[in-house]
């Protein structure tokens, strides 16, 4: 079974609200989490992330905690400031393969 | 016919086994895990609990489908008990979703599966003793007397 099969019980039908809300936070949680996971593989601490973008390092933490809303911009910025780039955003349809 | 009955079967099979099967991992929750999340969560102030619900959910699948976890969400927490000829079985890892942890280890046992032995609430720095007992015990029944949760 699925994590939300498990979590919230098969069938379960999510209300549009509910929906909403967790693609939101997917999308997020795991472009934050490959952010973190960038990070760690370059050895850039959040500290020195901060540096090259000239902001604080509260900032940064609340951009990859998700506590603080990303825009396209800042992600644009972390990438830029990380010398990496998303090789593409894709789009599926959901219920299709992805 | 049989393929619905096995279908059944198998769906059945997995609620008892409170199992995530994503595209490289099993996560299999050790019995008692599921409701030690559920008492974990009541502790989550209310208005962020279905947010903390949510966010398990999406790092567990994250996890599941093989995807790289950061050190900061899927920290190494502590050791695992010694094996019977002294040698040492590893480390154990906590799904990390401040302040909740769920504690987890990858199985010898079972081939590509991950066991979560409990969810704490933990609002302190360091691992208490309790809970590395009480993974050492899961880890016991399933890694040496072949439990399978």
């Amino acid at each position: 079974m699925s994590a939300k099969d498990l979590f919230y019980g098969a069938g379960h039908e999510f209300s549009r609200a509910e929906a909403r809300a967790y693609a939101r936070e997917d999308l997020i949680y795991n472009v934050t989490e490959e952010l973190l996971v960038q990070m760690e593989e370059l050895d850039i601490t959040k500290q020195e992330l901060a540096r090259r973008l000239g902001k604080s390092r509260s900032y940064v933490t609340q951009l990859l905690s998700g506590a603080r809303n990303m825009t396209l911009g800042s992600l644009a910025d972390i990438c830029f400031a990380l010398d990496i780039a998303p090789i593409r955003i894709p789009f599926y349809r959901i219920g299709s393969d992805a | 016919m049989l393929i619905y009955m096995l279908k059944k079967f198998f769906q059945v099979d997995n609620n008892v086994r409170d199992e995530v099967v994503g595209s490289a991992f099993r996560v299999v929750h050790c019995d008692a895990a599921r409701e030690s999340f559920e008492e974990a969560l009541r502790r989550v102030e209310a208005r962020k609990q279905k947010s903390f619900r949510r966010g398990m959910t999406q790092q567990i699948q994250r996890f599941a489908d093989g995807h790289r976890m950061s050190s900061e969400n899927f920290p190494r927490e502590g050791d695992l008990p010694k094996k019977a000829n002294g040698e040492s079985a590893g480390h154990f890892h906590a799904l990390k979703r401040i302040p909740v942890r769920g504690y987890c280890w990858r199985s010898e046992r079972f081939e590509n599966t991950w066991f979560i032995s409990h969810y704490v609430y933990k609002d302190y720095q360091k691992l208490k003793a309790r809970d590395a007992e009480r993974l050492g015990k899961n880890w016991i029944r399933i890694e040496v007397n072949g439990d399978e949760r």
